[in-house]
């Protein structure tokens, strides 16, 4: 019975994780709009150049005269968890940008918005996951992301490649990577290890 | 060297912040004093920019009327008969001066003075820059009055590493660097530790390159720690009148010590602005303290951010910084802002 327990914690513990992190959206072919021309789908508007492919958007530009990326999320997103980092995985193709800073925003329907703040630094030319700190906030956020925007700090002339992957919300950025279908997998060996023990025990039983 | 930039620690008790003069929005006479100019600092390895402008004018020390009333015109040169100024001291390289029109139909325009063709003791002329007929301006002659301005130049307002503290190097990526917006071109100098003010590529000396009141520079500070600078000067008294390029990107210096909203800038009002659907509208960035570009466009009615649909007329151009504006048009030439004081001198 005791054993039963500590499974039963261990999965517990790991809901729990999983709550820590949430995808707010993969930056994949499904998402629309992904730049700050309102009801353009998939476009790419000059001078920034890029696609949008299955599973991230990878864009390429020049920094301060391109504007920011405004993305309205097909489907607005409730962030049961904590607000206080974003996991963006990405990558940064080089050269690296001369200015370091960028900072993406996260608003409601009724744009009270966060906002994080970080450097390209942080990444290079193969795919991570950067922990991005809550910098600022604005009105009263009601938990529920509607969209989502990029900005950037760069100088005219400055060239900036990247590609998006995911962005998450997420509390702790000390856990490391975060948590995906993985999650789900060690609930899976937890469970089946679980019943792997009742079966011994009723071999030995019998 | 004509500097108006000292170092903080050299700043005189008795001076005044002409910014918290004007946050009254009202004053008795034209304030004189500091401003103060703030270059963020990078981190030794990468750079952090700064959006700065230089919203205080210089006071004119050359001889005879700095200020006075114009007694004749042609396309390209002012005269004042009773001017009494010294020829020459008025054209000089490393000193250069504007000549700001200060009542008339002409209020506000401000033009660079020539170095090539020295002024004489009653006739200024033009820089070959200024493109401007004078006689199609309406200047009245015997009526109409003029003030004489020293110009800044890269030399003036950055000094060197010894006097303001600003990184130079040997090469450009080992400096500070900053960027103007020339001829529609963005340019970057930076001070090289054996040659002074260099153009970044060319190595062209720069020292003497003049910063016009209406532009604003791009700085990028390499060193980790940040450069407060002393503007010393008077606040600007009358309205302006700047120049907008009706195509491409015209980068325009808040004029005044004090910030101004996006509504009360009355950039939407400049002949040509194209406002309307965020997609054709013209655009227009500032430069937030957060160091990233935000985007705005002006509806017909309102400022709006680009991107997130939320009003922006009450966003503040801060003082001491600039917008980058992006017109849509593709037609020649430019056209004039006129902007009116955002606070009272009487």
């Amino acid at each position: 019975m005791k054993r039963h327990l500590l499974s039963i914690m261990l999965v517990a513990l790991l809901g729990a994780s999983h709550g820590q992190c949430q995808l707010l959206t993969g930056f994949g072919s499904l998402q629309i709009n992904p730049f700050n021309t309102i009801n353009d789908f998939l476009q790419v508007p000059s001078p920034w150049t890029g696609a949008v492919t299955t599973n991230s958007l990878i864009i390429s530009g020049v920094s301060n005269s391109s504007g920011g990326i405004y993305d309205v999320l097909p489907n607005a997103v409730s962030i049961t968890g904590d607000t206080a980092y974003l996991a963006l995985s990405g990558s940064l193709q080089p050269p690296n940008p001369n200015v370091n800073i960028f900072q993406i925003t996260l608003y409601d329907s009724s744009y009270n918005s966060l906002t994080y703040t970080s450097n390209w630094s942080l990444f290079n030319n193969t795919l991570s996951t950067d922990f991005i700190p809550l910098t600022a906030s604005s009105g009263a956020f009601n938990g529920t992301v509607s969209s989502w925007e990029l900005d950037v700090g760069g100088n005219p002339g400055d060239t900036l490649s990247f590609t998006f992957n995911s962005l998450q919300s997420t509390a702790i950025p000390s856990l490391g990577s975060i948590p995906e279908p993985s999650t789900y997998a060690l609930v899976a060996i937890g469970l089946g290890l679980l019943l792997l023990r009742q079966k011994r025990r009723k071999t030995v039983l019998a | 060297m004509n500097s108006r930039f000292k170092n903080i620690s050299i700043l005189g008790l008795a001076l005044i912040c002409v910014s918290a003069v004007l946050s009254s929005a009202q004053t008795g006479t034209i304030p004189e004093g500091y401003f103060t100019v703030n270059i963020a600092a990078g981190t030794g390895t990468a750079r952090t920019l700064s959006n700065i402008s230089f919203p205080l004018q210089g006071i004119a020390t050359a001889s005879g009327q700095m200020v006075g009333t114009v007694t004749a015109i042609t396309s390209n040169t002012i005269t004042n008969s009773n001017a009494g100024w010294i020829a020459g001291q008025l054209s000089q390289v490393a000193t250069p001066y504007l000549l700001q029109f200060t009542s008339g139909a002409a209020s506000g325009r401000t033009f660079l003075l020539s170095t090539t063709t020295a002024n004489t003791a009653t006739t200024l002329t033009l820089d070959s820059s200024e493109t401007t007929d004078l006689t199609t301006l309406g200047i009245i002659v015997g009526t109409d009055t003029y003030q004489i301005i020293p110009a800044d130049t890269i030399s003036s307002l950055f000094g060197t590493p010894a006097t303001t503290g600003i990184l130079g190097g040997s090469i450009p990526s080992a400096a500070d660097q900053i960027q103007l917006l020339v001829g529609g071109v963005w340019i970057g100098y930076y001070y090289n530790t054996t040659s002074g003010w260099l153009q970044v590529g060319p190595s062209i000396p720069s020292g003497t390159v003049v910063i016009r009141p209406d532009a604003a520079v791009l700085y990028t500070r390499l060193a980790a720690t940040p450069v407060s600078l002393i503007l010393f000067g008077r606040a600007p008294s009358i309205a302006r009148k700047a120049l907008v390029s009706n195509s491409s990107v015209t980068y325009l210096s808040n004029y005044w010590p004090v910030g101004v909203t996006l509504a009360n800038s009355k950039i939407q009002n400049t002949p040509g602005w194209a406002g309307g659907s965020v997609s054709t509208a013209d655009i227009l960035q500032i430069f937030t303290s957060s160091n990233v570009w935000l985007q705005y466009y002006y509806n017909g009615t309102d400022w709006m951010r680009v991107g997130p649909p939320i009003n922006s007329d009450n966003v503040v151009i801060p003082a001491g910084s600039a917008v980058i504006i992006t017109k849509r048009a593709s037609s020649a030439g430019q056209n004039i802002l006129t902007q009116p004081l955002p606070y009272t001198v009487f």
